[in-house]
């Protein structure tokens, strides 16, 4: 009989001696705080309840670079913050040619919140109709020997409204570095990159375009032992160069048509004809009992771009959105972020996997894709 | 439950310890799929305890306790892998820690089989319940992806037990 597999991860499972002891050191520290605190309840309600205190945001404009204002200039440039550089692959002459174009995705916006010691400010923001992509830095945050920052959480409104789908990092250093230290000129100039990318999708998972005009709130709790809450608030400004383009490629017997794509410096939209076809899988419930578990299968994944110059780009992806819009009209949707600056009107064709992205994280090859030529 | 987390946010001390001893198993299996090492997911099991305590008051609807604690945990397992504050080999380990490592023993080959994007999604899914939808949001991945990683971690570890169920036939010719 063979085993099943499912089975293995739902069996009972022995906490061990040194998780319980740990859980218990926790559980003993608790309890005495809980007696303190319930006798600071008692002191507390001999007096009127204090007023709740409102936190009183200490916005203050960070001067960028030399501060001033940004204007267009034609051979210099603002140096892009190191991690948006080393992130999003951008060459010298994209900073120049993203800086001076009219419809710009770049902005670099005067906020910054100071909170004790340490102060974070904007260093620069990139946006398009559906991502945004942003570069802070983190001043004041001393860091004792062999220690990595810490950001204990990051929240992130849109015009008010909680929004989902991003991912913050430190930035600690290009490949080839020491994973996890902080590159020498951080250190030098005491100042931390935390970098930010989010695709916004709302409480129901309903992705939020036209972004450009809205006010973006990030909360950042807690670096590290210093507790607090660092606001930055600011309108989202920029417009991208997107190169639009209605089609009808059939990509092989996928039965996935792609009909419209919508590419950007920084991210590409897919649009494909795709009839949702239910998958089943039988699996164990929590109790052991077998269960029907029903998905929709995937169309081809968007992995790359060939350029006009024959340079062929794969891997280029970094998360994003996937989904039906439309289940009855076989409307199925990837907004997907790019990690690599690409100018949309050299970009010769499309690359489609033709199959599930491989385990492993070996190169991809154009002859792994479906491809769809623009020009 | 829900008694135990009105009276744990009022700072009940003992409600509390109940509630969070009634998740250990979850939360074992969440720290360990991360990190795969006892000790290390007791550190961050017993740091995720005190940050429960201290910000319990802040969540602000009972139903969501435990994704909302499934997400503190996830966030301190991340933390402790970028810190890399410890690098713990079996023959360091004191001959308790050892005897450890082997109890569960199928249990904890079948996590170090699967990749560990697929390992933590297949845990919250199976072994914790949660809907892909739950999964999405405490890791901040579109639903799709984690529905995806989900066919690629069953798949993973059917082929890991495939193998396993060959490599016996052989032994036993």
């Amino acid at each position: 009989m063979s085993k099943n597999s499912i089975n293995i991860l739902l069996q009972n499972i022995e906490i061990p001696d040194i998780v319980k002891e740990k859980a218990q050191n926790a559980f003993s520290q608790i309890s005495m705080e809980g007696k303190e605190e319930h006798m600071e309840v008692i002191k507390y309600n001999k007096k009127r309840h204090p007023l709740k205190k409102t936190r009183a945001a200490a916005i203050v404009l960070a001067a960028i670079v030399g501060g001033g204002s940004i204007t267009a200039v034609a051979a210099a440039y603002i140096h892009w913050s190191q991690g948006m550089q080393s992130k999003m692959n951008v060459s010298e002459e994209q900073m120049i040619a993203l800086q001076n174009k009219e419809d710009t995705p770049l902005s670099f916006p005067e906020v910054a919140d100071t909170q004790g010691e340490i102060t974070v400010s904007v260093a620069q923001c990139l946006l398009d109709d559906n991502d945004i992509r942003v570069a802070f830095y983190v001043e004041g945050y001393e860091l004792s020997n062999a220690e990595s920052p810490q950001l204990e959480n990051l929240n992130i409104l849109l015009d008010g409204e909680p929004v989902n789908n991003y991912e913050w990092s430190f930035y600690t250093g290009v490949d080839g570095e020491e994973e996890g230290t902080i590159p020498n000129d951080q250190a030098e100039e005491e100042r931390l990159e935390l970098d930010l990318i989010l695709s916004p999708v709302d409480e129901n998972g309903k992705s939020i375009t036209d972004l450009a005009g809205k006010v973006i709130t990030v909360q950042m709790v807690n670096f590290g032992d210093t507790t607090g809450t660092w606001t930055l608030e600011w309108i989202l400004e920029g417009t991208s160069t997107v190169v639009e383009k209605q089609l009808h490629e059939v990509l092989g017997n996928s039965g996935a048509t792609v009909t419209k794509v919508s590419l950007s410096p920084i991210s590409i939209k897919v649009c494909y004809d795709f009839a949702p076809a239910e998958i089943s899988d039988i699996v164990l419930d929590e109790n052991g009992n077998a269960v029907e578990v029903s998905d929709y299968a995937e169309p081809p994944q968007f992995v790359g771009v060939k350029m006009t110059d024959g340079t062929v780009y794969t891997a280029i992806t970094d998360g994003g959105t996937y989904g039906y819009e439309d289940v009855e009209a076989s409307l199925y949707v990837a907004e997907i972020s790019l990690s690599r600056v690409l100018d949309p009107e050299k970009v010769q064709s499309l690359l489609f996997l033709k199959d599930e992205l491989p385990a492993t994280e070996q190169e991809i090859t154009e002859d792994q894709c479906y491809i769809i030529e623009l020009k | 439950m829900e008694n135990l987390i009105k009276r744990a946010k009022n700072k009940d001390p003992d409600a509390f310890t109940q509630l969070m001893q009634s998740q250990m198993q979850n939360m074992y299996r969440t720290a360990r799929a991360i990190l795969l090492n006892d000790e290390d997911a007791a550190d961050a099991i017993q740091e995720t305890i005190l940050v429960c305590w201290e910000k319990l008051k802040d969540l602000k609807e009972d139903k969501y306790f435990r994704p909302w604690m499934t997400r503190i945990l996830i966030n301190k397992c991340y933390e402790m892998i970028r810190e890399n504050t410890r690098i713990t080999y079996m023959d360091e380990l004191p001959e308790t820690a050892v005897e450890e490592e082997v109890s569960n023993l199928e249990w904890k080959e079948a996590l170090a089989a699967l990749d560990e994007k697929y390992r933590l999604v297949l845990v919250l899914f199976y072994a914790e319940g949660f809907h892909t939808k739950e999964i999405a949001k405490m890791l901040k991945i579109p639903n799709s992806t984690v529905r995806t990683r989900l066919s690629r971690g069953r798949e993973q570890l059917a082929q890991y037990y495939r193998e396993d169920s060959m490599a016996g036939k052989e032994q036993i010719i």
